[in-house]
């Protein structure tokens, strides 16, 4: 009984956090100039508070029960009804720890320029929520506030003229993916198909297996929320300036909307299995991860680099979520959401030999290097991939590119970034988020899953819950596969540091590579690779028709052809009295004159008064008339 | 509900009491507020079981003609209800120190309150008349009035639309009232069964009475809303007022028509409703495709606001036309909630208006710096009317496409794309006021007090009822849920 109502705090305490944090976040958003020397410790205690309730229910054992899912907008039980609920699982617990002490980091480290305090504030209570949600409806919420968030964040390092493409093109691409996935999700719900992420939804869904309306609704959802993991659509915006510093940049940019978004994906993983939906959605990611990696060749600073990488991992993590199912993709959006944020401090930082060494084993962490719990997601992605191996090998080249390119971010951060000192509690703190993707963790062995059939495995480890819990999730590979998928693991990681090595530009070419050899392929991936000229001439010729509909309606029918109808109408009108007006003067008799020109004169007297007056005597006589002659 | 209903009407007589501006605005705002008050109190104790749902009042007026003074608030008419009780006041606020005419602005603002209010609320056929005439008065005399340079002529055009939309309305209801033996203006008593059997004599044709009067009242209720083909009045009317009093002539025609149409087509012409359903839908479509290419093109801060209701008047259409609970409740929602979203921008308008002296969105730029909250509420109500979730512009939008989906799934598909053009346009309008360069390079007055005091009220009410909706929803369903029933 105790321990139940307990539970039952414990449970209440989180979106009590996070409600508190919201309310923070709020405040500041009406207060920050008052409370400005207080910032640091409004996002400090606001993130704080959602991860004390996660450390009493790891102190608890976690003995975590969800909360009830209830119907929000209509009654709980009646045909499409949205819900709500929330519940913590673990991996809730690992992303959102993460986030969470990365945020506060941020915090206490740099400074906070305008509005972004309460946009970490907002984009951490939407991030939370989003991985937390029991229902897509909650879930939404979560996602919308992250997407506030960055808005928030943009507008507020808003400077010139110049800023508001990124602004713009990131809340249209990101508000147009929620009304996508939003429509999709009303037709998903009129289809009987409730939207909570549970085993009684998953039989909803398979019900509806094989009907159209349900694979346009899903493909709809899909679209939406790929269009906020990734700027596929609207990649010119990524050769702009961006005022955002690195951190923030990778925070509310990257990682706030994307891996809210991932979050959704993974949650109607089982339901995307039922209806054979998600092989398009991978084959949709992988290409979009080609896409995307071209232009990061045509980037030369590793600020840019960096910037474009922040944008590429949601993609990886989808593209593993579609082929290998969810414990890779969990363990590889953690790894890269630590190991991104992590580098995005680092190379914004003078350079020292302690920083130098954390890049390293950050970029070293990140690529899947031994020891981390990469290592083993990248295995299980290529070991899962084996069906479908058409993809497999665009994929590895893919991967083999990127990498290539992260490790040069380190060897250009290593010649060109400003030396100095940083103060050793930043380092340390540093330090503390490397070791939350440390492979130990998550597969209960020294190596991360990289050595084969866990003969590193450590006993203890296993007996502790949270390690049980993902090493139970861990799916096993049987000795040949491991050899394949880790050979094509290792090559890819070796060479990638090879390539790096070996095609550093020469000390006068630096800067330049591609971009120099071929001008006319940077000028067309910076546009965005056509997209954005598409777009620019849809809307134009939308706007042109809406012109030309305007005109037509508005100006031909309402001002020209209407009038011109009653014009001529009463120019006829006219004209017929004219001639009964020259008739009667031309007839001789007093009395058939009089008699001819009465009428006529009314026809003239009638015709001094507005063209509506006519309408409207016409109407109400012909009504007048009409109600004479009804008989019931 | 009388209180409700008649007050302000009371604060339109105390404006003759005193020429001092103090005690014209106080007199008008208070009256408002009274007024107001009732309403949300009725409202809330609806919800409460303070009230019952429908409460009604039902006292004989002119009994040899068996017209009676009968006003309900029920889960039909109780979101307008509630959108009019918050608005109103605040287009007092926002003409708190206008020059011209003052008193009489006020007078006819509160005539206006109690005529929206009377017909929303009137059951009786008589008296849904009887203010809907009283609706166009005021508001011609606010365009011909307080109107811009070609005034004359936008009331002239917009008293003949209402005296024409007069006559149809009154035709369809006496046919009503002729049809049924003993003869009753009184919705309740009204017989659809019977009124469906009645057939009427016309050059010596039989028609149906049903048929006949539910085009009349339709045509009537669709000039005065307005609903495409009958729109060209609204948008020129719209850019000769000043965006507040848009405001005030958007609530005395879309929220009242749409509402009346609803009550009028469940109630007394349910046998009618699934054949004509296609045909409401097609219409929807209709207006809402040509609102949002015909909004693409426009500059005008005031033309964009005639648009986006042009454009949900259609959205609400497809509602109505689903004949399903979340379709209607979903327009009743999507009524209350474009109601808060236009009055919010108009209200954006003016305070951009008053500072500028323009309307043209691309006159402003770069606001952001100089106005930060403005941008942050103008983001709101944005928001809102595209439907994102916690605000109350969702509510309405997924339980309208909840309803639509199951009905016609490939239509949706059609509307999805016009509400994403829509979406984007609203965007682009965004970044030009916002963002992007600053063409006049002015400095920009601050918020004062009183601004804030009307935008906060629309803000609190988007959020209030985007989180909780379920009070509100619990006072429309079963209304329309009893009106379904009855239909089948």
């Amino acid at each position: 009984m105790e321990s139940g109502f307990l539970t039952e705090i414990l449970s209440l305490s989180w979106i009590s956090g996070l409600a508190l944090c919201a309310l923070f976040g709020v405040l500041l958003v009406f207060s920050e100039n008052r409370l400005r020397p207080y910032l640091k410790w409004f996002v400090v205690v606001g993130v704080f508070l959602p991860l004390l309730s996660e450390i009493l229910v790891l102190t608890n054992g976690f003995q975590i029960t969800d909360r009830p899912i209830l119907g929000w907008i209509w009654p709980r039980d009646e045909l499409g009804s949205i819900h709500v609920g929330y519940g913590i699982d673990l991996f809730t617990y690992g992303i959102t720890m993460a986030i969470g002490l990365a945020v506060i980091l941020r915090a206490v480290i740099y400074p906070l320029p305008r509005l972004i305090a309460p946009s970490l504030l907002i984009g951490v209570t939407g991030l939370f929520l989003c991985w937390s949600a029991k229902t897509y409806g909650l879930a939404m919420i979560g996602l919308v506030l992250a997407i506030l968030s960055g808005g928030m964040a943009m507008i507020g390092s808003y400077q010139d003229a110049d800023d508001d493409h990124w602004i713009a093109q990131f809340l249209k691409r990101n508000v147009i993916g929620l009304v996508i996935a939003f429509i999709g999700s009303f037709g998903l719900l009129s289809l009987g198909c409730t939207l909570d992420f549970t085993d009684a939804s998953i039989e909803a869904w398979t019900k509806q297996a094989g009907e159209v309306s349900l694979q346009v609704s899903i493909s709809m959802v899909l679209i939406g929320l790929f269009l906020v993991v990734t700027p596929f659509t609207t990649q010119s915006s990524l050769a702009k300036k961006n005022r955002l510093h690195v951190v923030d940049f990778c925070l509310f940019l990257a990682i706030f909307p994307a891996v809210s978004a991932l979050s959704i994906f993974q949650k109607f993983h089982a339901h995307l299995l039922t209806t054979g939906t998600l092989q398009i959605q991978g084959v949709v990611s992988s290409v979009a991860l080609l896409f995307l990696i071209v232009p990061l060749f045509f980037k030369s600073k590793a600020i840019e680099v960096f910037k474009h990488y922040c944008t590429l991992f949601p993609l990886i993590a989808l593209t593993a979520l579609s082929y290998s199912g969810v414990w890779p993709f969990y363990i590889l959006t953690l790894s890269f959401v630590v190991f991104s944020l992590m580098s995005a401090f680092l190379i914004s930082s003078p350079k020292n030999g302690w920083s130098t060494g954390l890049l390293f084993f950050a970029i070293y962490g990140w690529m899947g290097g031994f020891g981390f719990s990469a290592a083993s997601g990248y295995l299980q992605l290529f070991q899962q991939s084996e069906e479908f191996l058409p993809y497999l090998i665009p994929a590895a080249i893919g991967l083999l590119l990127m990498q290539v390119k992260a490790w040069k971010i380190f060897l250009d951060y290593q010649k060109t970034a400003e030396t100095g000192v940083s103060p050793w509690w930043k380092l340390l703190s540093l330090q503390i988020l490397l070791l939350i993707p440390l492979g130990m963790i998550y597969t209960g062995t020294y190596s991360g899953g990289a050595l084969s059939a866990g003969i590193d495995t450590v006993p203890a480890l296993l007996e502790v819950p949270w390690v049980k819990f993902y090493h139970d999730k861990l799916p096993q590979i049987d000795e040949q596969e491991f050899i394949i998928s880790s050979s094509i693991h290792w090559v890819i990681f070796i060479l990638s540091l090879l390539i790096a090595v070996f095609t550093q530009p020469k000390p006068n070419e630096e800067g330049e590579g591609l971009s120099r050899r071929f001008p006319r392929v940077r000028g067309w991936v910076d546009s965005g690779m056509g997209f954005d000229r598409l777009h620019d001439y849809l809307s134009s010729q939308f706007e042109a028709a809406g012109f030309h509909l305007k005109e037509t309606i508005s100006k031909n029918v309402w001002e020209r052809a209407l009038p011109a109808v009653f014009d001529g109408f009463f120019s006829a009108m006219r004209s017929f009295g004219g001639r009964l007006d020259r008739l009667s003067a031309a007839l001789s008799s007093e009395k058939m004159k009089v008699l001819i020109e009465a009428p006529s004169k009314l026809v003239q007297l009638s015709q001094n008064g507005d063209l509506q007056w006519y309408i409207f005597f016409g109407i109400v006589w012909a009504l007048v008339l009409l109600v004479h002659f009804i008989r019931f | 509900m009388s209180v409700m209903v008649f007050f302000p009407v009371l604060g339109a007589l105390m404006q003759t009491w005193s020429p001092r501006p103090a005690f014209s605005r106080w007199a008008a705002l208070i009256a408002s507020l009274v007024s107001s008050m009732s309403g949300l109190i009725l409202v809330v104790g609806i919800h409460l079981g303070w009230a019952e749902n429908p409460t009604k009042t039902v006292i004989p007026w002119m009994s040899s003609y068996s017209m009676n003074y009968a006003l309900t608030v029920d889960g039909m008419n109780s979101l307008v209800v509630l959108l009019i009780c918050v608005v109103f006041p605040l287009i007092i606020i926002t003409e708190w120190y206008r020059s011209n005419a003052r008193r009489g602005l006020h007078a006819t603002l509160l005539l206006l309150q109690t005529s929206v209010l009377g017909a929303i609320c009137a059951q009786d056929l008589f008296l849904v008349f009887f203010f809907w005439v009283l609706i166009g008065l005021p508001a011609y005399f606010l365009v011909g009035i307080w109107g811009g340079e070609e005034r004359e002529k936008a009331a002239f055009k917009q008293i003949v639309i209402s005296s024409i939309s007069n006559a149809f309305v009154f035709l369809g209801i006496l046919l009503i009232y002729y049809a049924l033996d003993p003869h009753t203006f009184l919705i309740e008593s009204i017989s659809s069964a019977k009124l469906a059997e009645t057939r009427f004599s016309l050059f010596n044709r039989e028609l149906p009475v049903q048929e006949i009067s539910f085009a009349l009242i339709a045509v009537g209720l669709a000039l005065r809303a307005p609903i495409w083909p009958f729109h060209g009045w609204f948008k020129q009317v719209a850019l000769q007022v000043p965006s507040t009093l848009f405001v005030a002539l958007h609530l005395a025609g879309l929220p009242i028509a749409l509402t009346l149409f609803t009550r009028l087509g469940y109630t007394l012409f349910p046998n009618l409703i699934p054949d004509v359903a296609m045909g409401i839908i097609v219409l929807g479509v209709v207006n809402l495709s040509m609102a949002v290419f015909s909004m693409l093109a426009e500059k005008d801060f005031r033309g964009i606001l005639s648009y986006l209701s042009l454009a949900y008047s259609g959205m609400i259409l497809l509602g109505i036309g689903t004949a399903s609970s979340p379709g209607m409740v979903g327009a009743s929602f999507q009524i209350f909630s474009i109601g808060l979203g236009i009055s919010g921008l108009g209200f954006v308008a003016e305070f951009l208006h008053h500072r500028r002296r323009s309307y043209d969105v691309d006159q402003y730029g770069a606001l952001i710096r100089k106005v930060p909250f403005l941008g942050v509420i103008c983001a709101i109500f944005i928001a809102s009317v595209l439907g994102i979730p916690g605000l109350v512009g969702f509510v309405g939008n997924s339980l309208l496409f909840i309803g639509q989906f199951a009905i016609h799934p490939f239509l949706v598909l059609g509307v999805s794309v016009l509400f994403i053009m829509m979406t984007g346009f609203l965007f682009q309008t965004y970044r030009k006021l916002f963002l992007g360069a600053d063409t006049a390079g002015e400095k920009m007055e601050p918020f004062t007090l009183r601004e804030a005091a009307y935008f906060f009220p629309l803000v609190v009410a988007m959020i209030l009822v985007g989180v909780i909706p379920g009070p509100l929803v619990e006072i429309v369903r079963p209304t329309v849920v009893s009106l379904l029933q009855a239909m089948r």
